[in-house]
């Protein structure tokens, strides 16, 4: 844990020098601590720019694996992601919509989130229709959730398909790829708020995420509310993926990665598995977002680089653990 | 702790899997519940437990109806030991064993040293200690039982509700599984209530038996009284031979299954 917040601190003083604009590090220290200094531009772009986009992706990072964390005990299932009940692809169609109807940036952002939290609703909805119960079983809600998924794909693509190829339809492509580019002081200010409620509340429930995780009569027979917890869970997690995703673009990856990583280093118990997912996420997308913006004369978008800094990472775990924690 | 189940019946949809069934585990007494594939064990279970709502009849504990004691309540009082089964997310012994402690903690609590404390007492109860840092991925399935009977045991229980706990064991797991039971009721004080497939074990340990049969009845009584080779030929369908034996100055009774019933006409 101590590694990992040196490494974080190490990587963001590192990132906030770094990029299209180079600024050396004592001119970095000076701006920070509010001496100043005699590089133009400097304080706009680091106090515009940088210190809002690094705190939004180390947020989002660290939000995306808790969220995943969680829904991988609240289904039983290692490989549930955030995404799972639709959140992503709801939002994606918001932010396609917004875009489609020429809004601004932060009412597209607005659009995405109201879509993102409405795709989880709607899963609700219909599974409780459908199974006539007041609390549908696990498997309902992982079938209503692909279902509403697809449906919100399928209008994205139809979005899409109507969109002017000439200037609208790359916007929305490139928006879906994932980018921190468009992280403003504004953008910022609305959208942490969730993601640090349901960070927060995700942590506090992280003794529970154990017992949720085994069979539902042995939950219950540990004295664990059922639907309260399940609640929580999911009200948290979908917030916190519809506000990442609303402001920046489907990240793939981080919610399923960076839990499994914190596993097979740390073992299976998420009182251990939620903090280490919290900083390991956040150093994870600080290091990826870095990497994303400074690599290349023009960005990368954020999804490719998770896949391909991911993929290999997990594979060297996968490999030196045998897959279970210890 | 009391428990009674009181004319309780219960049907999937249409299917009635049993009616009328009644049932009392006094404190300090070890019940087994026999019957054949299907006669509703483990449905029986699921509704004394709450987990299953029975369409007609009560389940009682100490007289009160369950439906007014809080599940929290509840769950401090009895424990359940499912069936052994592979961990999705597989924990370690010890944290396995600590998750017994959960109805004590509020929701955002995390367990205390005490709550560890009363864990490693269990574990050592249930003669485990030894495997605490072991993955319950890499144990055997005798031990995996072990290790959920002392989770429940952290749930410092009055009363024990157990599935099938020495299914699937071979022989010399089988009998720890069921000393260890008969310990717990012997110096623990406790209350026990398990299903099972092995009227041996039923007859070495048990108090009392609830004989569940094919057609949704059941009979209920002290072992030795509803285990006659009558009642079981009428429950399964089997021609059974009794065999008792004295070994050690205990006696060890058999059941040799030598047929199936042949229908008549």
């Amino acid at each position: 844990m101590t590694v990992t917040a040196v490494l974080i601190v190490f990587s963001a003083a590192a990132a906030l020098c770094m990029g299209q604009f180079r600024i050396p590090l004592d001119k970095v220290i000076a701006e920070l601590t509010g001496r100043g200094s005699d590089m133009a531009n400097a304080h706009t772009v680091l106090f515009q720019i940088r210190i809002p986009r690094i705190l939004l992706s180390m947020l989002a990072g660290a939000g995306l694996a808790v969220s995943g964390a969680a829904f991988q005990s609240l289904f039983s299932n290692p490989m549930a992601t955030p995404d799972t009940l639709g959140t992503a692809n709801g939002a994606s169609f918001g932010a396609a919509l917004g875009i489609l109807l020429g809004f601004g940036a932060f009412r597209v952002q607005l659009t995405a989130l109201v879509f993102g939290i409405s795709a989880v609703m709607l899963v609700f909805a219909v599974t409780r229709s459908a199974s006539g119960q007041s609390s549908p079983s696990m498997i309902m809600v992982i079938l209503g959730g692909m279902v509403i998924s697809s449906l919100f794909s399928a209008l994205t693509t139809l979005i899409k398909f109507v969109a002017d190829p000439q200037d609208v339809l790359p916007v929305i492509t490139f928006w879906l790829m994932g980018s921190f580019s468009s992280t403003t002081q504004k953008s910022f200010l609305y959208g942490s708020p969730l993601i640090i409620a349901g960070t927060a509340v995700i942590c506090l429930l992280r003794y529970r995420l154990n017992a949720l995780s085994l069979s539902e009569d042995e939950a219950r027979s540990l004295g664990v509310n059922l639907p309260l917890v399940r609640g929580l869970v999911i009200a948290s997690a979908s917030a916190v993926t519809a506000s990442v995703v609303a402001m920046c673009g489907v990240i793939g990856w981080v919610g399923l990665l960076v839990p499994h990583i914190a596993r097979m280093v740390l073992g299976n118990d998420n009182s251990r598995v939620v903090p280490a997912s919290v900083t390991f996420g956040a150093l994870f997308m600080l290091v990826v977002d870095t990497i994303a913006r400074c690599a290349a004369s023009s960005e990368i978008p954020v999804s490719v680089l998770t896949a391909v800094i991911g993929a290999p990472v997990f594979i060297l775990l996968l490999r030196r653990s045998g897959g279970i924690g210890r | 702790m009391k428990f009674e189940v009181k004319n309780a019946s219960f049907s999937f949809g249409s299917e009635q899997v049993f009616r009328n069934v009644s049932m009392t585990a006094e404190k300090g007494r070890i019940v087994s519940v026999l019957g054949p594939n299907g006669a509703g064990k483990t449905t029986l279970l699921r509704c004394m437990l709450g987990f299953l709502k029975p369409d007609q009849g009560e389940i009682l504990i100490d007289g009160k109806p369950k439906a007014q004691i809080s599940n929290t309540e509840f769950w401090k009082k009895t424990a359940y030991v499912p069936q052994a089964r592979m961990q999705s997310f597989p924990y370690s012994v010890e944290e396995t064993v600590l998750m017994g402690r959960s109805p004590y903690l509020s929701i955002f609590r995390m367990p205390s040293e005490n709550d560890r404390k009363i864990a490693e007492k269990a574990m050592e109860m249930a003669g485990i200690l030894h495997l605490r840092n072991k993955n319950c991925a890499r144990i055997s399935g005798g031990e995996l039982q072990l290790t959920l009977i002392a989770r429940a045991l952290a749930q410092q229980p009055e009363m024990l509700v157990m599935d099938e706990p020495e299914t699937g064991l071979d022989f010399r797991n089988q009998l720890i599984v069921i000393g260890l039971i008969e310990k717990l009721c012997r110096e623990d004080g406790l209350s026990i209530i398990f299903n099972t497939h092995y009227p041996e074990h039923a007859f070495g340990i048990s108090h009392d038996t609830l004989l569940l049969k094919a057609d949704g009845t059941a009979l209920f009584g002290n072992t030795s009284e509803i285990l006659t080779p009558e009642n079981m030929r009428d429950a399964f369908g089997v021609e059974i031979r009794m065999v008792s034996q004295t070994v050690d100055g205990r006696n060890v009774s058999s059941i040799i299954p030598v047929g199936l019933v042949q229908k008549e006409n």
